[in-house]
């Protein structure tokens, strides 16, 4: 699975980059455009991205409910951002009503589960801040 | 150049806060969609270089965008105009150093013990040259009417799930047609695809989602944009907008936990504002825990819309821990407060910023 979310972020970017292969003509005209093309990420930046969102998915906190995030919220986005935040249950059963909301395919029986999850691990605490 | 740093978060939950070096030149908090800010070392130049400049994604990292690149204008205008990439491009060009802060730099700096968000530090802030067209031009060629007092500005980005709301964010029209526009080059290259190329809104002054990234829409309106992101998310704790970046400095050096020699100790760091167009008016520096201060000199260019790179020499007479602070003031009168008021959403912590270093003697 680390594998497989690695492969897809590379893939993702490197589309994107590919997507300017094509020749740039104005719609109007038809010519092509004298604008180049933006650059596409930088091939070690594009890997760091994609290593630093295999790590998180597998530093997630190991639990009941963990489940549920690895089928739902790393969807849309990386688990770093969850791993990031400190909410109390009032406050991630917001965000994941939201979420819900938003469509994430997770079902109102599980909110319970999530919820526990996401408060148990990434619950309110004083981050250490080094100076 | 320095290495990237990927701050690796997590673990039985804690944020461990570990920065472990890797090739690249960001300092990656969030991976997908990429939030990643510069190191504090890659900042002492006035021009942020393309690949240590921050990067603040909502749903995509690098979108696929089409090759036939458009912007189109409707809503409240004469006539819905589209411009293809050539043509905004013939219609003149400008280029400006601009300072763009995420508004929510600093939030990790703001100790709550609920945070929401990507947990920033200081590097969520930088500055490029600029090249473009001002958005008037292209507002006058659409026949902007009397109705339009806001643009709502539309990105291709859009999350994997076609049921979340894209970001919509709007300004002003007046300030749109005052300090506005639109640009596909960045430090003389074209705009890079992270940083929302091949064309991208600059609103000079305003933090940073205001500057709207791979831009292909302008929707003239009556009113103010009713977006998720603009009506609910981009909100302090009184409810207020999330607008103008405020006065503010960052320390480049000494950075945090480095040894220097004792005696003259060179201090250098960039400080900016939102607050009216003119910068920075002064820069202090303490030894002292903010008993007395010490000014420092500003360097470099001027310019209404970028920040005042700064630097000092301190003397420090004795060897051991030191603690420095550093405040700006702006050309309006406000001054960095030692703490910022935190707020929900974690928004402008414009905190004073405290650098822990060591004296030694060679």
């Amino acid at each position: 699975m680390r594998f497989g979310l690695e492969t897809a972020v590379a893939c993702g970017i490197i589309l994107s980059g590919l997507a300017f292969g094509c020749r740039s003509e104005s719609p109007e005209t038809g010519r092509r455009s004298s604008t180049p093309p933006p650059p596409a990420p930088p091939a070690a930046l594009t890997r760091a991205i994609a290593a630093a969102d295999s790590a998180a998915l597998a530093s997630l906190a190991v639990g009941p409910g963990r489940e549920i995030v690895e089928g739902s919220c790393v969807i849309c986005h990386s688990a770093a951002l969850i791993e990031q935040q400190h909410k109390g249950s009032a406050g991630w059963a917001k965000t994941a009503g939201q979420m819900r909301a938003w469509g994430a395919p997770v079902q109102q029986e599980q909110m319970p589960a999530l919820i526990g999850y996401l408060t148990k691990h990434y619950g309110v605490t004083l981050q250490p801040t080094p100076p | 150049m320095g290495g990237l740093l990927v701050r690796r978060l997590g673990g039985q939950g804690g944020p461990a806060a570990r920065e472990a070096p890797s090739p690249g030149g960001l300092v990656i908090h969030n991976p997908r969609a990429l939030d990643a800010e510069a190191p504090l070392s890659e900042l002492r130049s006035f021009l942020t270089p393309n690949e240590h400049f921050f990067v603040r994604s909502h749903f995509e990292t690098a979108p696929a965008v089409p090759a036939q690149w458009t912007l189109t204008i409707d809503g409240a205008v004469r006539r819905t105009t589209t411009f293809t990439l050539d043509e905004i491009r013939s219609l003149g060009s400008v280029t400006h150093p601009i300072t763009t802060e995420c508004a929510g730099n600093g939030r990790g700096r703001f100790r709550l013990p609920s945070t929401a968000g990507v947990q920033w530090q200081y590097g969520a802030v930088s500055t490029a040259e600029w090249t473009g067209v001002p958005l008037a031009a292209l507002l006058d060629r659409a026949g902007l009417t009397a109705d339009g007092h806001h643009l709502w500005m539309e990105g291709v980005d859009h999350a994997p799930l076609p049921s979340v709301p894209k970001l919509v964010r709007s300004i002003p029209s007046a300030l749109a047609v005052d300090d506005a526009f639109l640009a596909w080059q960045m430090n003389g290259e074209p705009i890079p695809l992270l940083h929302g190329g091949p064309l991208r809104l600059l609103t000079p002054g305003w933090f940073g989602m205001a500057s709207t990234k791979w831009l292909t829409h302008i929707h003239a309106r009556p009113a103010v944009s009713n977006n998720y992101f603009m009506a609910t998310g981009y909100r302090y704790a009184d409810g207020s907008p999330v607008e103008r970046m405020r006065v503010k400095s960052v320390i480049t050096a000494p950075l945090a936990g480095e040894r220097v020699r004792v005696g003259r100790v060179r201090v250098t760091g960039q400080a900016w504002s939102g607050l009216g167009a003119g910068g920075i008016r002064s820069v202090e520096l303490s030894l002292d825990d903010g008993r007395t201060w010490q000014p420092a000199r500003l360097t470099g260019k001027e310019s209404p819309y970028a920040w005042s790179s700064w630097e000092a020499e301190l003397e420090v007479g004795s060897p051991g821990p030191q603690r420095l602070l550093a405040r700006a003031t702006d050309r309006a009168g406000a001054t960095q407060p030692r703490a910022a008021d935190p707020n929900p959403g974690g928004f402008g912590n414009n905190s004073m910023q405290e650098v822990g270093f060591d004296a030694v003697r060679s």
